[in-house]
């Protein structure tokens, strides 16, 4: 060592070996390191505002992958979710880890004819799947379509009419297609994501290390980030939940539609087929020949949506052969020669075939007070 | 009401006038509907007819105060006929006849003028009331061969229009399945035609959309809709420019029938 | 052993010793790199929110310059093949500077994509289920950590072996240089792979992004070698040849040729064949329905990368001045083109079609200066350290002051003290 005993003079020049120097240099060394400290800790002074809450404990930085861990490991993690819920919202959730059923696989289809783009499903879906309100998360985006075109970049995403739907266009749900072969699946580096038995692509939200990779590669826009600390009011919480789908998420993992398994995996339809309010949504198992599913795919002409990118949804959009008969030229010409053959021939006033509330309009005597008495 | 007690003589006399009371009531009633039912008659008539262009203003006016002094009458029974509770029971419609013994036939204007006020028929060609309710007997519903159905089996009845669509909701491709997706599950349960659709007027009326999405760091991002060709227009676009076009209805069969 | 730590030592102790301009260079980076940690800690608080990041452009600023670290990193192997290749002499000892950059750009590089991980605290997932060879985010890290040791191995052994004045045994360093020549592509070139094997994104998913990445990296990086150069040859003791610069200058003028022909072979096939999938260009180059952040990067991109390159090919750059101007052009225009110009537009618009802008914040852009700070930072100590070494100043029989009195910049240090 007897070459380096000089060291703490290495800032002075010819003159480092005098002592007085030596001392100056070990005191400006000293000021220098104790203000690095000090501005290193001023630059670390925000993680204190980090809550216990939002650093992982011990037991949940050791939880293993979902696919590794025993029954029991996995009740510990259940239970370990249920306290933190239980903290967070002040509701025992009804939390389980269902598993795929045998013999499903679960298929979506999409009728554009019926759907009238009210966004019902967007916001059931929201308040079933426990999603952040602020910052906004949601599965489902309606895209309102122009006529003559699946090109989504000439649709509307913001459409704010007063009333749906407008006559000009068609509306067009997207959410997780559940591709058969899921390009976010493929490129996740720690495989938090995967395929499951029933076709469901799932996340395990503990595992996640948030770096969007799946975001980038989804050809639908499917999967969203928690760009913050999820925001969900304690009174809009769904305490019915499961561990791969809408158990509250924490801050920076992805999440998305999983065709609401802790539903499904219990027989029931996911929410945004029970709100649909046309019945445009049509959900169930493709391996069973009898279900409403499989009758579409065999009687409809059904379409996938990007085909090209050749990751075989499961999500299949169709529209119904519809003419209405309104519209029909020989229906009208029939009933415009029944008409002038029979005449009034159920007792009608003569105009009554017209559009009754002009008739109604035009015949109201003055003294008519509206049907009040 | 105290107890009666069936013990003692005074408390069977008491019930037998309890039962008694009863007995008048419902006479009371039913001459009551009977003299409503023939006033309303009279009212829907008169209502009817002066709706007649030829007839003088003078009996026009006349028609008016028949129409206004059977209204006084007649008024309160009209209002509780548009209370669906009070006329259906378990889904089948009660005491329908009671007027229209007298009042046979049924035009969808007259039925909107007195009665049936929460009835707007627009179901396109399919204009008379007739065409589904049994001319004979309006607690039930009528085939056009002239079966009588109840009107638990809608879907039959618009079947005979809307064939393809009735295929579909027996195949469970149109129509709205409830409960359970597990096929034959006793959760499960299909909607009727007009579980969802209101048989006077089957064509969905309009939603308000709830509203879109709007992050709260994206700001407002409402933003014009962006449907051109990169400045060439595509030929749609150019055909659903032309108004003669738009117009739906009939004008789209005038144009096939010049 | 001994020796091996003393070295070590005498490095650590050898950073902290320059002249005022060294310690005014080391404090304002130092400075930087605070309020990058500051920014970071902020980030790991709020989350990425605090980012202009969104879920319809999830990735920004921080990937941006990560592919383009990557790629100053990889721009190593242009002064390593003429050197073992081609046995330029020439660029014999400036070869160690190259691979000194590279491991700072990889340091880095990986730096980046930790600032934009989610789940930081999770990192150790990589380790427990490592999805390879599926996922190309896998191959990127073993490529990276893979190039960052053999260049520590060859930088460090060679500098060592000239500190204990030994000539370097070549069976411990060759095949590694050569192994490093192949891993420089290969880690551009998984880069690359990881944009354009994603088919929903049309703007990304096109042969061309490999050679693309790599043409541009061999022309911004060796430019940035020669900035560097200079600064040492300006400053230090160290003396670079001119005909190293001449060399390198063509390397760049050639590469940024190569790198501008493909440029112009995308936009070509893109905005000729006219399709849906030209959105994206575009938006990059003319602005969509409107929107057009990204069209004034882009275009002074373009403006740059031209007026470097004819520099390049004309008499004027042999000038050293006129050299670095072209550089320093050369680099910020394949920054912004490699970085906003490839990464960002291929989000907009979304798969469905939504046009939502990127902009990054204020403090995104600290914690990216900071890393910035930081990857200088430690090339500048790599090369403080190196430069006594390699000219024979520090060696294991000599005392540490001789060294430390040699300093880069001796002689404006020697008249301080005299004053």
């Amino acid at each position: 060592m007897k070459d380096i005993r000089i060291f703490e003079s290495t800032s002075g020049g010819p003159s480092a070996y005098e002592p007085e120097l030596t001392r100056r240099s070990f005191l400006r060394t000293g000021a220098a390191a104790v203000g690095g400290m000090a501005a290193l800790a001023a630059a670390l002074s925000p993680l204190r505002e980090l809550t216990s809450d939002e650093i992982p404990d011990f037991d949940q930085f050791l939880q293993k992958h979902y696919k590794e861990m025993t029954p029991a490991e996995m009740e510990l993690a259940l239970e370990r979710i249920r306290r933190k819920v239980e903290d967070r919202y002040a509701v025992r959730p009804h939390l389980r880890d269902l598993k795929p059923m045998e013999g499903v696989e679960f298929v979506y289809a999409l009728n554009l004819s019926r759907c009238i783009g009210c966004r019902k499903c967007v916001h059931a879906c929201v308040a079933e799947n426990n999603q952040s309100r602020s910052p906004e998360i949601q599965y489902i985006r309606v895209i309102e379509m122009p006529r003559g075109t699946l090109d989504v970049e000439k649709g509307n995403h913001h459409y704010d009419r007063p009333e749906v739907p407008d006559a000009n266009h068609f509306y067009l749900p997207v959410q997780c297609h559940q591709c058969a072969n899921p390009p976010c699946v493929k490129v996740c580096p720690v495989e938090a994501t995967w395929q499951e038995a029933d076709g469901i692509t799932v996340i395990d939200y503990d595992w996640c290390i948030g770096c969007r990779y799946c975001e980038a590669a989804c050809p639908y826009w499917a999967r969203r980030f928690n760009f913050a600390k999820p925001n969900l009011p304690k009174e809009q919480l769904n305490p019915n939940m499961s561990y791969l789908s809408n158990r509250p998420r924490e801050k920076g993992v992805m999440e998305k539609c999983h065709f609401c398994l802790h539903r499904t995996r219990e027989g029931r339809m996911p929410a945004c087929v029970e709100i649909c309010p046309t019945g445009a949504r049509k959900f169930g198992n493709v391996l069973d020949p009898k279900s409403e599913v499989s009758e579409i795919l065999r009687t409809k002409r059904v379409f996938v949506l990007k085909e090209e990118v050749g990751t075989l949804p499961r999500f299949f959009y169709y529209f119904d052969e519809r003419y209405p008969n309104t519209l029909d030229p020989e229906a009208l010409a029939i009933a415009d020669r029944l008409k002038a053959e029979e005449g009034d021939a159920y007792g009608c006033l003569p105009g009554a075939a017209g559009p009754r509330k002009d008739f109604v309009a035009a015949a109201q005597p003055e003294w008519w007070n509206g049907g009040h008495a | 009401m105290d107890r009666i007690s069936l013990e003692s003589d005074e408390g069977l006399a008491r019930l037998a006038h309890l039962h008694r009371f009863a007995q008048v009531g419902q006479c009371v009633n039913g001459v009551t509907h009977d003299i409503n039912n023939l006033l309303g008659a009279a009212m829907a008539y008169a209502e009817l007819a002066a709706l007649d262009p030829n007839l003088s203003p003078e009996t026009t006016r006349m028609m008016g105060q028949i129409v206004d002094g059977a209204s006084l009458v007649v008024g309160p029974r009209r209002i509780a006929m548009t209370d669906p509770a009070h006329i259906a029971v378990n889904g089948e419609p009660q005491n329908c006849n009671g007027c229209h013994q007298i009042f046979k036939s049924g035009s969808p204007a007259g039925a909107a003028l007195s009665f049936h006020q929460d009835v707007q028929l627009r179901h396109g060609l399919n204009d008379r009331c007739v065409n589904c309710h049994d001319p004979e007997n309006r607690e039930r519903l009528t085939l056009r061969d002239g079966t009588a159905v109840s009107f638990k089996e809608t879907a039959q009845l618009c079947a005979q229009c809307h064939g393809t669509v009735y295929r579909d909701w027996q195949r469970g491709t149109h129509g709205k399945t409830l409960g359970s997706w597990v096929t034959g599950s006793a959760a499960q349960h299909r909607l009727n035609c007009n579980d969802c659709h209101n048989p006077h007027a089957p064509k969905y009326e309009p939603y308000v959309p709830l509203p879109g999405p709007n992050t709260l760091r994206m700001g407002n991002q409402a933003q014009d809709e962006h449907h051109d060709d990169g400045g060439k227009e595509s030929p749609l676009q150019r055909w659903l420019k032309k108004p003669e076009h738009r117009t739906p209805g009939r004008l789209t069969v005038e144009g096939g029938h010049p | 052993m001994r020796t091996y730590l003393t070295f070590l030592y005498r490095c650590f102790r050898l950073s902290f010793v320059g002249d005022r301009r060294y310690y005014a260079w080391m404090f304002l980076l130092t400075v930087f790199v605070l309020l990058g940690i500051n920014a970071y800690c902020k980030q790991l608080v709020h989350g990425l929110a605090t980012t202009g990041m969104t879920d319809q452009v999830s990735w920004g600023f921080y990937i941006a310059n990560f592919t383009f670290l990557v790629g100053m990193a990889a721009a190593a192997v242009m002064l390593v093949i003429p050197v073992y290749i081609y046995r330029n002499r020439e660029l014999h000892d400036l070869v160690i500077f190259g691979e000194l950059f590279a491991v700072a750009a990889i340091i880095m590089a990986m730096l980046f994509v930790t600032v934009d991980l989610g789940r930081p605290d999770r990192f150790h997932h990589l380790l427990l289920r490592f999805n390879f060879p599926v996922s190309m985010l896998t191959w990127d890290v073993l490529v990276l950590n893979g190039y960052l040791l053999l260049n520590l191995h060859i930088c460090g052994y060679l500098i060592y072996c000239a500190y204990r004045r030994r000539t370097p045994s070549k069976v411990f360093y060759i095949p590694f240089v050569f192994v490093a020549i192949v891993w420089a592509v290969s880690i551009h070139t998984v880069t690359a792979f990881l944009y354009s094997g994603l088919g929903g994104r049309p703007f990304w998913n096109s042969a061309v992004v490999a050679p693309r990445f790599l043409a541009s990296a061999f022309a911004a990086g060796p430019a940035f070698l020669i900035l560097s150069l200079a600064v040492l040859d300006k400053f230090t003791s160290y003396r670079v040849s001119a005909k190293a610069f001449m060399t390198l200058r063509n390397t760049v003028a050639i590469a940024l040729s190569i790198s501008m022909f493909l440029l112009g072979s995308e936009a070509f096939t893109e905005f000729y064949t006219d399709s849906a999938h030209v959105a994206s260009a575009k938006y990059l180059f003319f602005g969509l329905h409107g929107r057009s952040g990204l069209v004034p990067w882009i275009w002074t991109a373009i403006g740059l990368n031209l007026v470097a390159m004819l520099l390049l090919y004309l008499p004027i750059s042999r000038k050293l001045p006129v050299l670095m101007v072209a550089c320093v052009m050369l680099i910020v225009g394949i920054w912004i083109e490699k970085g906003m110009g490839m990464i960002v537009p291929a989000f907009i618009p979304t798969p469905l079609g939504e046009i939502v802008e990127y902009l990054p914040t204020m403090n995104e852009t600290l914690v990216t200066l900071g890393i910035w700070a930081g990857g200088l930072l430690i090339y500048t100590i790599l090369v403080r350290v190196t430069i006594p070494v390699l000219t024979g100043r520090l060696t294991h029989d000599q005392a540490f002051s001789a060294a430390s009195r040699e300093l880069p910049a001796g002689a404006a240090l020697e008249k301080e003290a005299h004053a």
